[in-house]
């Protein structure tokens, strides 16, 4: 096996890629997630009665959507050293 | 003259309420009747083979042992956990890109308090010598909310590798039963601190050799709903026949339906094609 050591790391990089991929999964549909509930939130509190009350008690009028920063939809790169 | 106009009205008002629940009525019904997405789970529901590729004898112990882990686990911490199995034919590999798991595992609700986990295997068909075949292309594994603490995307990929990709197994309905053993196991002992969970591939080898087309409950025999549609058998000797499964069906609490525990996930899980 010392002898071979792509043999002994492929699993692990397996391993890691799953988990990195597994991340990434759960962080699309939070996001998703979360704009959907922005969006459901905000077509709710222009309504009618809703739109009354909503100003009255101080609810937000509009809550901005999820937006990723400039950048971060960039692939990271992992070094294997 | 008065009477009979008081009389008209009366009446218009009743067809104008009645009109007006009916309308109600379609709408609620309508409503009611919103498309799901995705297919609903079959009444076996730990096992949903809409690629019909799995032999009768695999989806059955699949349902036997989902419904044994979710009944020996109810009374436990974090207990009630689900393991479903779907498969689905896809056309093109492009088309598996229309499934998505966490909506799937969200319509379906897996496992009490979000202890699930849901195995989609997609199959492509392909021909050899004229003659059509489903391969497995890829799987997707989703962990239910709670899952997610105690069983890793890594585990995960693992088990997969070893069990539905290993080159061990020449039958496709082995090594799915291989990776719903070891899944099993991951619960059994991760989740619930079970000692160990022991199975014996070479035995069920043998069992799915000899008998793959086997339901151990097959609700109505066929040779009886022949019996009972013949012209040839009288009322009472139809009566007769069909009593004792009639009690079976009280007694025994009815046909399969399993149903979700109302479970939620977040995305978690692996996706595995095949290298």
């Amino acid at each position: 096996m010392e002898n071979y050591p792509n043999i002994a790391t492929a699993g692990s990089y397996y391993m890691l890629i799953d988990e990195i991929s597994s991340i990434e999964s759960s962080l699309a549909v939070a996001r998703r997630d979360y704009n959907e509930a922005v969006q459901d939130y905000n077509a709710s509190v222009r309504r009618f009665p809703r739109v009354l009350y909503a100003g009255m008690f101080g609810f937000d009028k509009s809550v901005e959507y999820w937006k990723m920063n400039d950048g971060a939809d960039e692939v990271p790169v992992i070094e294997f050293d | 003259m008065v009477q009979m106009k008081s009389q008209s009205l009366n009446s218009i008002k009743i067809k104008k309420i009645l009109s007006i629940l009916i309308l109600f009525t379609i709408l609620i019904v309508l409503s009611a009747c919103k498309k799901d997405e995705y297919p609903r789970p079959t009444n076996a529901f730990y096992i949903n083979d809409y690629a019909n590729i799995l032999y009768e004898a695999t989806r059955d112990s699949i349902r036997r042992e989902g419904e044994r882990l979710y009944e020996s686990t109810q009374d436990k911490t974090d207990g009630g956990a689900q393991l479903v199995i779907a498969t689905f034919e896809v056309e093109t590999r492009d088309d598996v890109a229309n499934y998505d798991k966490t909506e799937i595992y969200r319509q379906w609700r897996i496992g009490d308090d979000d202890m699930g986990i849901l195995v989609l295997l997609f199959f492509q068909p392909y021909t050899e010598n004229e003659i059509e075949y489903l391969e497995l292309i890829e799987t997707q594994i989703e962990l239910g909310y709670r899952m997610e603490q105690y069983v890793s995307p890594a585990q995960l990929g693992v088990i997969v590798d070893n069990t539905l990709y290993s080159d061990e197994w020449y039958d496709l309905d082995l090594a799915v039963m291989n990776m719903e053993y070891e899944l099993l196991s991951a619960i059994y002992v991760d989740v619930y601190g079970y000692e160990s969970f022991d199975y014996d591939m070479s035995v069920y080898e043998e069992y799915l050799i000899n008998n793959p087309n086997t339901s151990y409950e097959d609700p109505i025999p066929m040779s009886l709903i022949i019996f009972l549609l013949s012209p040839f058998s009288t009322w009472g000797e139809k009566l007769s026949a069909a009593l004792p499964f009639l009690l079976l069906f009280i007694l025994g609490g009815g046909f399969i339906i399993n149903k979700g525990g109302g479970g939620s996930s977040g995305g978690a899980g692996i996706f595995r094609r095949r290298r």
